[in-house]
């Protein structure tokens, strides 16, 4: 029996691919990106806040590996920009970046949320 | 946030005491996955189970500390850790067991440090987010490459008795002793020398050895390819010219005859000369005579002449493409080389020696040899490059090779057998057939993804076959008329015809 609906199966339908077509283990991983998501950015904006670059590069990739589970596009490969401008000392690139992607992230924690919810 | 652990992980994860203990006995293999996303954690514990025993660690001391533990076939670890840096990690795998296949998971595939830990000799490394069926592909390879790494090698790259005068003196074959032998014999009697094989047996390897042996060792030796020039170049390049002897002939040039007054001369390729150069050389033969092209002085020279041969030079006199008195004042001594697949015994101790010496110049210190079945495929191959082919294919096995042992999987499929270097030979054959000369690409692609080490002269034979087609196409076989057009001397273009099976028909063709 299917543990996802047609929309939910089209929306990750790589991520699906990816784990081989074992809807039950992308729920199991849905949960811990859930999970560790919100806690993860907020990680980083305080990272921000005390322009500490180095561990902003360091959340930024740990974040975009978390999240690449379920979306290798933007706003996920958006995130690599995030970290070069931290790797290189640019607060003003980095700070701005994740502004601009910061909604679309949040969306797409919702939507992977939305895996649970059947 | 929550932190990855082993036992935060889901599903709930062996502990350090079930599954890294030392058992000596493993049903199962076991691989170690080291990284901090616990998504990476679940996903491969999950996704591996069917064909491993999973142990997971969420941070680089925890991952050493289980697998100093352990014994585990394969590591899948992380680029970036929480604690420390993952290449770091992979120094202290390395030290702990350098035949561990590491692959190095990373989100950032095209990473500086991805590269540099391919360098390092880690095994592979695979791009996030991961993905379940390549993943466990890898890891399969990886598992298999680590068991057939443990088994003991038949050749092991340290050799410690390498000889110092190089390659030609390896071998115990009676045929080879017949070579040493007369080496010894020859080197000190000032007479020319004419050594003969097929290509890639060592013929420059048995002039130098000559003259290493003789009384003009503190002389020069020079070595000149008759084949790799046009006619009239070889005798400028033999003999030099006067200034104004021909168009670009702008100074005057000392050619290698007096050039290597007191020395010895290697003629490579002696086959491959004009009736013009022939009479020439046979001049200084007889009376170490020459003159300069375009000149009128009479210039002696105290040159040992050594040449070499593949031709059937005792043909082409038959067939008036060689001068029967050179070949007779040439050939008053003869080394025969043997091909290597008659001297099949050797091939170990050659291996060794090419081995060893890969192993320096690559700097692969961690490479042990070759298992026991590569070593018996080496064995049976019947190596139509001889000793030239198989130094190439060693070097290539050393330089491909991430793990300590090298495998079959490791070697050329030229080497492993007719089926798997089919397609190259499917290739080959309609390269052969095809007179278009537009399928060069395909055959040298074909080529390196077969990973043939024959490359050059594949690509050689398939143009040469193309131009001598079309030339003599346009002169519509007349064999004089197209040696002419390409510049080479009729007793080559004749070889090549029989070579390539070139049939001189109204319309010349490569027959299939």
């Amino acid at each position: 029996m299917s543990l996802l609906n047609e929309q939910q199966r089209t929306r990750f339908d790589h991520a699906l691919e990816r784990v081989g077509g074992d809807e039950e283990m992308l729920i199991v991983l849905a949960r811990m990106a859930v999970e560790d998501a919100p806690p993860m950015m907020e990680k980083l904006e305080a990272e921000l806040a005390d322009r500490e670059l180095a561990a902003v590069a360091k959340t930024a990739h740990a974040f975009k590996g978390l999240m690449s589970t379920f979306e290798t596009n933007s706003p996920v490969e958006d995130l690599q920009s995030v970290i070069d401008a931290a790797r290189e000392g640019d607060f003003k690139t980095a700070s701005a970046s994740y502004s601009d992607i910061k909604p679309s992230l949040k969306d797409l924690v919702q939507q992977v949320e939305q895996l649970l919810a059947e | 946030m929550t932190t990855a652990t082993a036992d935060h992980a889901e599903p709930k994860v062996q502990t350090v005491d079930q599954a890294s203990q030392p058992t000596g006995y493993k049903t199962m293999p076991s691989v170690l996955v080291i990284d901090d996303d616990r998504l990476v954690l679940t996903l491969t514990q999950r996704a591996l189970a069917p064909i491993a025993d999973i142990e997971i660690a969420a941070t680089a001391e925890e991952g050493l500390t289980k697998l100093r533990r352990g014994d585990f076939d394969a590591v899948l670890l992380d680029i970036q850790l929480p604690d420390q840096n993952g290449l770091a990690v992979y120094c202290e795998i390395r030290e702990h067991d350098r035949r561990i296949p590491v692959i190095f998971m990373t989100i950032e595939a095209a990473s500086n440090t991805a590269i540099e830990a391919m360098q390092l000799g880690a095994f592979d490394y695979i791009a996030k987010p991961l993905a379940v069926d390549p993943l466990r592909d890898l890891l399969e390879k990886a598992i298999e490459q680590r068991k057939i790494s443990s088994v003991p090698v038949a050749i092991a790259a340290d050799d410690e008795t390498e000889p110092t005068s190089g390659e030609l003196f390896i071998g115990a074959a009676p045929s080879m002793l017949d070579v040493f032998k007369a080496i010894g014999k020859v080197a000190k009697q000032d007479v020319p020398i004419l050594v003969r094989g097929e290509s890639g047996t060592g013929k420059e390897l048995v002039a130098r050895a000559l003259y290493q042996y003789s009384h003009r060792e503190s002389e020069p030796f020079l070595a000149v390819n008759c084949a790799a020039l046009p006619d009239n170049l070889l005798e400028s390049e033999l003999f030099g010219h006067e200034k104004g002897s021909f168009t670009g002939a702008e100074s005057r040039r000392i050619g290698k005859f007096e050039q290597c007054n007191g020395g010895t001369l290697f003629l490579d390729e002696i086959g491959d000369m004009a009736p013009s150069v022939q009479a020439k050389v046979l001049r200084v033969l007889q009376e170490q005579r020459f003159e300069r092209v375009g000149g009128n002085k009479e210039l002696k020279t105290d040159v040992r002449i050594i040449a070499a041969t593949n031709r059937p030079l005792e043909q082409m006199v038959e067939d008036g493409d060689y001068r029967e008195d050179l070949l007779y004042r040439l050939n008053g001594v003869t080394i025969e080389l043997p091909p290597l697949r008659d001297r099949v015994s050797d091939v170990p101790a050659l291996v060794r020696f090419f081995l060893g010496q890969a192993k320096r110049e690559f700097n692969k210190p961690d490479l042990e040899g070759l298992s026991p079945e590569a070593v018996e495929r080496l064995t049976a191959y019947d190596w139509p490059g001889n000793v030239r082919q198989l130094r190439a294919v060693i070097r290539r096995c050393v330089l491909d090779s991430v793990m300590p042992v090298i495998t079959p999987d490791g070697l050329p499929r030229e080497v492993l057998g007719a089926t798997s270097s089919s397609e190259s030979a499917r290739l080959s054959a309609e390269a052969n057939l095809d007179s278009s000369g537009t399928r060069l690409p395909d055959l040298v692609r074909s080529l390196l993804q077969n990973r043939s080490t024959n490359v050059y002269s594949e690509a050689l034979e398939y143009m040469e076959k193309y131009v001598i087609t079309m030339v003599l196409k346009e002169t519509n076989g007349n064999q004089s008329q197209a040696a002419e057009i390409l510049g080479i001397t009729r007793g080559k273009l004749r070889d090549r015809i029989k070579s390539f099976d070139i049939v001189l028909s109204s319309d010349v063709t490569v027959p299939s």
